[in-house]
């Protein structure tokens, strides 16, 4: 059959990121977009639907995961890596002071 | 890499409690057991909507009518999500959905007991959605754990869509309970009916369940048949007195360390049922056959084989 698997990504309420739910199997962009309808909002649980033909992705495979880890100190990349601005305040507010 | 140290690093992850995806290596046994158990299940959603089928016509009012509808499309709705789910992981063993479709039709494919049985009265309806889906529920929701990731996920849906079903029958069968005399025999009968069946379709007793150890270890399953039936007698026979009504076993009883004790059941018509030799397992699968070759020209459109004038 001429069928192939298309993502399916919902998004419950305005302003939320599109998630992905699972996946159907169709022939064109228009029957998986009804499938998906049927198959993953009967109570209303979506707002708005996307699908996408999984072979137009590029996902992650188990090969380049490694790609994606971080492998030096990124602390000063994050809000954690500057914590010690606190006690920096302290010091110079003490010295001020004293 | 060797397969040994494939296997080493697949049982480390399922250790630190990661979720395998169908693109992940796995053990061929892994993905087996997984497919086994995740095709039972498909097979059994789509084979539960027939009992209650039956019923859809003859609800009593438009409500419940309308009530059942929706069950019923719901657990079609769920043995698609579920072939979906399975057919990703049976892409190395070259199987599609039609080929499920296809065992499934020719009684090469198991389904739960359940769904052999007949539904003769309205409290059967009652039954089926309070108790089956009450019972499935219990072993679906142990299975929101499993280590197969497009599998949990898959159930949190369809865990939140049994739910339903269960206030939905649990509905029906208080009102018949509150009914008139003949209305609570009818309800009496209908639980007298299913109560073996109830009790075999957790599984047989732990020893007797060959897949159930490595499948454990591996975390695609998570509690044995023995714990969920324990589970289910814990939160349904409480309801059953609590209904007036009797446990249609003498021997019924909660001891000091909360252990429920019941009759055996006996296997062998559990173990005929599973074989499709259950009371209604031909005709209800002559009913799948003839929706699904009655389907044939709709999957045909909607794979865009056929062109619309
Ligand atoms: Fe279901
Ligand atoms: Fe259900």
């Amino acid at each position: 059959m001429n069928l192939q698997v298309f993502e399916v990504f919902g998004q419950e309420k305005s302003g939320e990121p599109h998630v992905h739910v699972g996946s159907v199997l169709a022939g064109d962009v228009d029957m998986a977009y009804l499938l998906a309808k049927e198959a993953f909002t009967r109570r209303g649980e979506f707002r708005s639907l996307w699908v996408a033909p999984r072979k137009a992705m590029r996902k992650t495979s188990a090969a380049d995961a490694p790609m994606l880890k971080t492998y030096t100190d990124r602390s000063y990349r994050l809000g954690i890596g500057y914590r010690k601005t606190v006690e920096k305040w302290r010091r110079l507010q003490e010295g001020r002071q004293g | 890499m060797e397969d040994k140290d494939r296997l080493l690093e697949f049982e480390e992850r399922i250790a630190r409690g990661e979720k395998i995806e169908a693109e992940d290596w796995m053990p061929q046994e892994y993905r087996k057991q997984a497919l086994r158990l995740i095709l039972t299940h498909a097979n059994s959603e789509i084979m539960g909507a027939l009992p209650e089928g039956e019923w859809i016509t003859r609800a009593p009012t438009l409500q419940r009518k309308l009530a059942v509808l929706a069950k019923v499309q719901d657990e079609v709705g769920h043995a698609q999500l579920l072939y979906r789910v399975a057919e990703d992981l049976a892409v190395p063993l070259g199987k599609t959905r039609e080929d499920f479709l296809a065992d499934l039709i020719e009684g090469r494919a198991k389904f739960h007991n359940v769904f052999s049985y007949p539904a003769p009265t309205w409290a059967d309806v009652g039954v089926i959605a309070f108790f089956v889906d009450g019972a499935a529920l219990v072993t679906q929701s142990a299975l929101l754990e499993t280590s197969y990731g497009p599998y949990a996920r898959i159930l949190k849906r369809i865990c939140s869509e049994e739910a339903v079903h269960l206030k939905h029958g649990e509905d029906i069968v208080l009102t018949l309970a509150g009914g008139t005399p003949a209305q609570r025999a009818m309800l009496q009968d209908g639980i007298n009916r299913w109560w073996r069946p109830l009790l075999h379709f957790f599984g047989p007793p732990d020893q007797d369940s060959p897949n159930l150890e490595q499948a454990k270890r591996w975390k695609i399953r998570i509690k044995t048949n023995e714990e969920l039936r324990q589970q289910f007698l814990n939160r349904y026979v409480p309801k059953i007195w609590g209904m007036g009504l009797q446990v249609p076993d003498p021997h019924i009883r909660k001891d000091e360390d909360g252990v429920w004790h019941y009759s055996d059941p006996g296997w062998d018509e559990f173990w005929q049922v599973i074989q499709g030799h259950g009371p209604l397992t031909r005709e209800r699968l002559a009913l799948r056959r003839l929706a699904h070759d009655g389907g044939q020209w709709v999957r045909a459109l909607l794979a865009g084989e056929v062109e619309v004038a």
